[in-house]
């Protein structure tokens, strides 16, 4: 190399790969290449210099970092750097100057950048990180390499709907699917529509991407189905989309590029030297180590070794068995148990997505290799994939999860007293009082996967699991990493990185969150008394000696983990099975060698919802069906719900007011928020004003997509969010305008300090017309009033309206039949609930309050809950069809929402009531119920009654939802017994 | 309780909090205003105490102790709290902690709960004052006669005054001589809260000014970057990862809108509930000469602020004009209306940049945080706007790379 000339060095350091580039002063490449760095960011940066000095020489070069790894390293070792979006930019406008727009994904963000029609660059929410890694997360989802995902999703039929807000949204849709029989070619595909979906719709936010576009990043690089998805939903044609041959390494060379315009001049072993120097002993926070010593370690060690079970050897052992499966999200968990609780087999592997070969292959086994004389004589199912197996197994008997568990920690320790239960996608943990489930805490989707994340983290770094997390258990300084959830805990990570965290720091740091997570999150602990003293720690997650060392030490207490931690769910309902007694009826090895069924994907067609079917159909005529949200979808008897309150709002909010005879308009009303409890108003209002009224329709998740490209705010409720789909109907609709009133008070009702509403449902019309590039103050009235204020709603109305030409005379004549048309509904909604108490009661019936909000009462915002309990054999109440003679409830929060003071009172007034029970549901995201949950939950509490929250959002995951509410009804049945 | 017998124990609540010498602990919120606000209140015999800033762990003790689905702001003025008290350094049954509430429609009015749900276990001798002028809390709500607000008022409009001049020394002069004449400055002040002379506005706006005259901002400024948002994360160092000194440090000057701004908008919007929906009848002709008041003040610092060659905070009905072309006034919970007003007011005038900063889920910044870029943007093009997320978990590496995006796009536009 010529040493008088001057070449420019880019380097990327990103979350998880470093990139250099060299250039010449023409900007030809001299080097360039591409490499992980495993959470070793410095010491991979110098390998990859030196690789370079080995190339090229030590040649004189301008430098500049990117990256956001590469922002730390700058910042110590005093070279200069630029940030990574601004780098693409300044790359794309010398390499593709016809470039009208940019997409990148990275390892953790995504970016977008528009330059024809005025620059802007964008990166996604912290809340929505994790694009990259996200891809590598559900490849060890579906146990497949990125290479063989990218080749499924091409030979893919079809793709299903997937919540694409965040990762681990994602990743709680998916599972649901695959445990709904869906091909993995089908899955890897709906993977990367739902990136594509999240980059567009969460970064575009409604500004059009079009014309030449690049797409830049690893994984759009290295992924043809990925750039497939992107094309599609763009609908870009080949030409439009350009995918350099150096996407993986071209912020390195915008850096390069950058770099051409600083001053100082390096040798390329200044560069190393100052990189070298760097002190990437920052300020981050670290807590104590696990273990003091090996001796620590080893009486650690030894102390969890009594909780062993003794084993039997399968191939001699003659007698009874009992067989139990636990056929989870993620693994499929079986245990054979002898007449003396020995274990004779078991096994515990990932179900890949392939639950019904997986039990086939095991059971044929245990047939195979058991002596003639073994004979199961009892055989029990629990977990997800109870139903399914079930059905194909003939297994005798199905048992909620929370009663295998409790059953299996009864056996380690009879006078339990709590039971945390940490698998990879869920964490549930149960307090026993007085030999019953007297409370159950499971995660919600936002803090799920906590589990599988270790693992999954480790694949990142090239470590298995076990092997990873070893390496914490003697970590010096682990690391603090947050515990909101594993996005935030990933960015965390990097930041841990960033300060020069060592791998075995981190490993710990994990550890500690996944615990953290449990304890603050999901649990909720206020003190650790509330545990007891015996405690019974299960879930694979817990075999992990550094997570459990974790629990002890964060609670400051022992605990009791059997060595078979991960198979409690299967060993509970083995001893299910043996104490209900025999009752054979599990399918024969004849049966299983002859073992075929047909997989057949379809719509449902008995309801608008469509609901995407997948029906199993088994030798013996046995079938099973998955993806309905309610009985129809099964091919059984059209149930009436007449105990349903849900239902009958729905159905009362669609008896409508008269047609004007000679309408002089139509106005458009979305069908969410506060229309779901003044809809009878104010279609009164305007028919009685002359106008048509064109109600948006029924919910449903197509809809919601129609208006997402509008969404400012990701983190906002669904049906707020879902209100974008509403209006971009009813403007298609050709509506004169859309009228949504923007109330900050709701109605007094007298129950509580205050009457407002929430913000977002108060306001959310000033967010659309200001979002929505179609709406203005013409056509989306949204007036600010106040309806406990009669003459000032007159006047505001008719400030917003007389522009139509509607006197103050007709308003006030309107609004008066409108607000009879409300208290008529509210009267009937009340005697409706008085109804199906007293009815349920006769029958019987355990009666359920599902008490959330009015809007809750939308199918596609409920996600199907009440129909759920409703086939369950329930009666299901709302919280507004009680009625209180009782006093204001007393409470120890600022009771200053309608809404929530129907909550309260609700809560009140069941803990009470012997035969009912309360399910509160939450909106995710929903600010106020961060309040009221704790609230209602104390409420109860102080009668002694449980508790159950059901988080619902985009997410459609009715399986988990399906397992509490199970898991409650045996809780109360069990309890009732006792008495 | 009747209202005779609620007035009476309240009276002999705080009397013994005087009597008893109570250290009073406040949340850290606006460093100089609230050593005012000290000052102005030990002139009345109760120990206020500001919480001395903190690390990490406070972030970790507000995690453990409160709901986390509760707000930032909670979570982690909880924390440190928690972590205050655990030091040992109180006398616990000698000890109260101090909170303000809106009464507004969000959660905010909350907080004082979900400190006294997580004091239960631990703290349950530690009271939970509130800091409320709605009429909540009876019995624990600070009883603020017409002097002590009066002073309060002054306080702000000092503590108002002194931000904004460092805030436009600090990047073009030595950081010591800045903070050296702020703290003669406060000083000055605190000697004075105890009398008649701290309602002297004009004199000490000039004693004020005139320690600043030296520090006057170089004749070239730096490019200037407004920060608008949630108020505690907006202000508050500890909260917001030291936002305003990162920005100095990156080159540039740091815009805040004052406190006074937003008691104002308070008032504005109490009184507009009475002309909107007729509430508060009784009380609104108060809200109306506190208003007047607290304007009038405004006006008279902003003048004296401009005559003495600084940059003055905008005028509050300025503001509420700029407001109204992207949203109507009506929306009043949380920062409501105010913090699209403030950006407009920014990007029309010399301030483009802006980052507007929420708690992670914030429900009103949801409509008046992000949901209002896309407007402002539409009206003022060039400028240049991130909104960012504030969380007890999020890292401070995610918001720097998102800070350093805004500052690129800063410096590409001439």
């Amino acid at each position: 190399m010529n040493n008088d000339r001057i070449y420019t060095l880019g380097i990327d350091v990103g979350s998880t790969t470093v990139k250099a580039v060299v250039l010449d002063e023409n900007n030809n490449v001299l080097y360039a290449n591409y490499v992980r760095h495993g959470a070793k960011v410095k010491e991979t940066s110098l390998l990859e210099l030196n690789e370079v000095k080995n190339k090229l020489g030590d040649i004189k070069v301008k430098v500049s970092l990117t990256g956001s790894a590469g922002l730390g390293l700058s910042e110590r070792s005093g070279l200069p750097f630029v940030q990574e979006v601004e780098s693409a930019y300044i790359a794309i406008r010398k390499l593709y100057p016809n470039a009208d727009a940019a997409i990148e994904l990275g390892g953790e963000d995504a970016k977008i950048i528009f330059i024809t029609g005025g620059v802007e660059e964008r990166m996604n929410g912290q809340c929505a990180g994790g694009t990259g890694a996200f891809i590598d997360q559900m490849a060890t989802l579906l146990n497949v390499s990125l290479p063989e995902m990218d080749a499924l999703s091409l030979k893919a039929e079809k793709a299903y709907p997937i919540a694409s807000r965040c990762g681990v949204f994602a990743k709680s849709d998916i599972q649901a699917i695959l445990n709904q029989g869906a091909s993995k070619e089908d899955v890897a595909l709906s993977i990367f529509y739902a990136v594509a979906d999240q980059t567009i719709a969460g970064l575009a936010q409604g500004r059009e991407i079009k014309g030449n576009v690049l797409f830049l990043g690893g994984p759009l690089f290295f992924l043809q189905g990925l750039r497939k998805a992107f094309k599609d939903r763009l609908k870009l044609g080949g030409e439009n989309a350009i995918f350099p041959q150096d996407a993986s390494t071209f912020m390195a060379k915008g850096a390069a590029v950058y770099a051409q315009n600083r001053d100082t001049v390096y040798s390329l072993s200044d560069v190393i030297a100052d990189i070298r120097k760097a002190d990437m002993n920052g300020s981050i926070v670290t807590g104590r180590p696990l273990f003091k010593d090996q001796d620590d370690y080893d009486a650690f060690i030894k102390r969890h070794k009594d909780f062993d079970v003794k084993t039997a050897d399968l191939s001699t052992y003659e007698g009874k068995a009992y067989l139990g499966i636990d056929e989870g999200s993620t693994t499929t968990k079986i245990v054979l148990l002898s007449e003396n609780n020995e274990i004779l087999y078991s096994h515990y592997q990932p179900n890949k997505g392939l639950p019904i070969e997986n039990i086939v292959e095991q059971v044929k086994h245990i047939y195979t290799h058991g002596s003639p004389k073994l004979e199961i004589v009892g055989s029990c199912v629990t977990g997800y994939g109870e139903e399914l197996i079930k059905n194909s197994m003939h297994v005798d008997y199905g048992v909620v999860e929370t009663v295998a568990h409790f059953k299996a920690a009864k056996f380690f320790e009879p006078d339990v007293e709590f039971i945390i239960d940490i698998g990879g996608q869920d964490i549930k943990c149960f307090k026993i009082k007085n030999g019953a489930i007297d409370s159950i805490m499971l995660n919600e989707a936002c803090s799920s996967g906590c589990g599988s994340f270790l693992s999954s983290f480790a694949a990142a770094l090239g470590y298995d699991v076990e092997e990873f997390s070893k390496l914490g258990l003697f970590a010096k300084n682990p690391v603090e990493l947050g515990s909101r959830c594993t996005v935030f805990m990933n960015s965390s990570v990097k930041e841990a990185q960033r300060e020069g965290a060592t791998v075995n720091d981190i490993s710990a740091g994990l550890s500690r969150s996944v615990i953290k997570n449990a304890l603050y999150k999901v649990i909720r602990v206020r003190s650790f008394e509330e545990l007891g003293n015996k405690i019974v720690c299960q879930g694979g997650t817990f075999l992990n000696n550094a997570v459990l060392r974790c629990f002890e030490m964060e609670i400051g207490h022992e605990v009791i983990r059997p060595s078979i931690a991960g198979l409690m769910g299967a060993f509970g309902a083995a001893l299910f099975a043996k104490e209900r007694g025999g009752n054979h009826g599990l399918i024969s090895l004849e049966d299983l060698n002859n073992f075929t069924y047909q997989t057949m994907h379809t719509n449902c067609k008995q309801c608008t919802a469509y609901c995407n079917l997948t029906i199993l159909r088994f030798p013996k005529g046995g079938f099973f069906v998955s993806g309905n949200k309610c009985e129809k979808g099964e091919g059984k008897p059209k149930a009436k719900h007449d105990l349903d309150m849900y239902h009958y709002k729905r159905k009362r909010l669609m008896q409508r007011y008269p047609d004007p005879v000679n309408p002089k308009g139509t106005v458009g009303l979305p069908f969410t928020l506060v229309m779901y409890e003044q809809l009878p108003l104010w279609d009164a209002f305007f028919k009685e004003l002359g106008y048509n009224v064109i109600l948006s329709p029924i919910s449903t998740r197509a809809l919601y997509r129609r208006g997402q490209k509008t969404i400012p705010s990701d983190t906002a409720c669904y049906p707020a969010k879902i209100m974008h789909g509403h209006i971009d109907y009813l403007l298609g609709e050709n509506v004169d305008f859309v009228f949504y009133p923007s109330e900050s008070y709701n109605i007094n009702e007298h129950r509580g300090d205050n009457y407002y509403n929430c913000p977002v449902l108060a306001y959310y019309g000033e967010l659309l017309k200001r979002n929505d590039a179609r709406l203005n103050d013409d056509n989306l009235i949204d007036p600010f009033i106040d309806l406990n204020n009669f003459k000032k709603t007159v006047k505001t109305l008719n400030e917003k309206l007389s522009s139509k030409g509607i006197s103050k005379k007709d308003i006030a004549h309107a609004l008066k039949k409108g607000i009879e048309e409300e208290i008529r509904y509210r009267e009937d909604v009340k005697a409706k609930g008085a109804e199906i108490i007293k009815t349920a009661r006769e029958q019987g019936k355990e009666i359920i309050v599902l008490a959330g909000r009015p809007y809750h009462v939308d199918r596609e915002i409920n996600h199907g809950i009440d129909k759920l309990l409703d086939g369950l054999g329930v009666a299901v109440l709302s919280e507004d069809s009680l009625t209180f003679e009782n006093k204001k409830t007393k409470t120890e929060v600022l009771n200053q929402w309608t809404y929530h003071a129907r909550l309260f009172d609700t809560a009140n007034y069941v803990k009470d009531q012997p035969d009912m029970e309360l399910v509160h549901l939450v909106s995710f995201g929903c600010g106020v119920d961060a309040i009221t949950t704790d609230e209602v939950r104390r409420i109860l509490e102080s009668n002694d009654r449980l508790y159950t929250e059901i988080k619902i959002d985009e997410i459609n995951n009715l399986g988990a939802v399906r397992i509490r509410l199970r898991s409650l009804l045996a809780a109360v049945e069990d309890k009732k017994a006792r008495k | 309780m009747t209202k005779a017998e609620e007035k009476k124990a309240r009276k002999a609540l705080w009397k013994k909090f005087v009597d008893e010498k109570f250290t009073i602990l406040a949340p850290d919120m606006l460093p100089i205003h609230f050593e005012i606000f000290t000052a102005v209140l030990a002139a009345k015999g109760l120990n206020l105490k500001i919480v001395p800033p903190m690390g990490r762990e406070a972030k970790d003790e507000g995690l453990r102790t409160v709901q986390n689905d509760a707000c930032y702001p909670a979570i982690i003025t909880t924390g440190q709290f928690v972590s205050e008290l655990k030091t040992g350094k109180y006398d616990l049954s000698k000890t109260a902690v101090i909170m303000s509430q809106t009464g507004g429609g969000c959660r905010a009015s909350n907080y004082i709960s979900l400190i006294r749900k997580a004091f239960e276990k631990e703290f349950p001798t530690v009271p939970v004052l509130s800091l409320n002028f709605s009429g909540l809390e009876k019995l624990y709500s600070i009883p603020l006669d017409l002097s002590t607000s009066m002073k309060l008022l002054y306080s702000v409009m000092y503590g108002d005054l002194l931000m904004n001049l460092v805030d436009q020394a600090e990047p073009y002069h030595d950081r010591e001589k800045v903070q050296a004449a702020l703290r003669g400055c406060l000083d000055s002040l605190k000697a004075q809260a105890a009398h008649r002379a701290f309602y002297n506005a004009k004199k000490n706006y000039r004693m004020i000014l005139d320690a600043f005259k030296d520090l006057k901002p170089a004749e070239e400024r730096k490019p200037r970057v407004g920060i608008v948002g949630e108020i505690y994360v907006k202000y508050s160092p500890y909260a917001n990862n030291h936002l305003a000194n990162f920005l100095v440090e990156q080159g540039c000057e740091v815009v805040y809108p004052s406190l006074a701004e937003f008691c104002l908008y308070c008032l504005y919007n109490n009184i507009n509930d009475y002309k909107r929906y007729g509430q508060g009848k009784k009380t609104v002709f108060a809200f109306k000469i506190a208003y007047k008041l607290f304007l009038r003040a405004t006006r008279n610092e902003a003048k004296i602020t401009k005559e003495a060659g600084f940059k003055a905070y905008e005028d509050f009905e300025y503001v509420v004009s700029e407001g109204e072309k992207v949203i109507d006034t009506g929306v009043k919970m949380g920062e409501g209306w105010l913090i699209p007003a403030e950006m407009v007011a920014y990007a029309e005038g010399d301030t483009k940049n802006i980052v507007v900063v929420q708690p992670f889920g914030c429900l009103p910044n949801h409509i008046v945080g992000k949901g209002m870029v896309r407007p402002v943007k539409a009206l003022v093009p060039e400028a240049n706007i991130i909104p960012l997320d504030f969380d007890a978990s999020s890292t401070q590496v995610n918001q720097e790379n998102r800070l350093k995006l805004m500052l690129a796009n800063l410096r590409r536009k001439p």
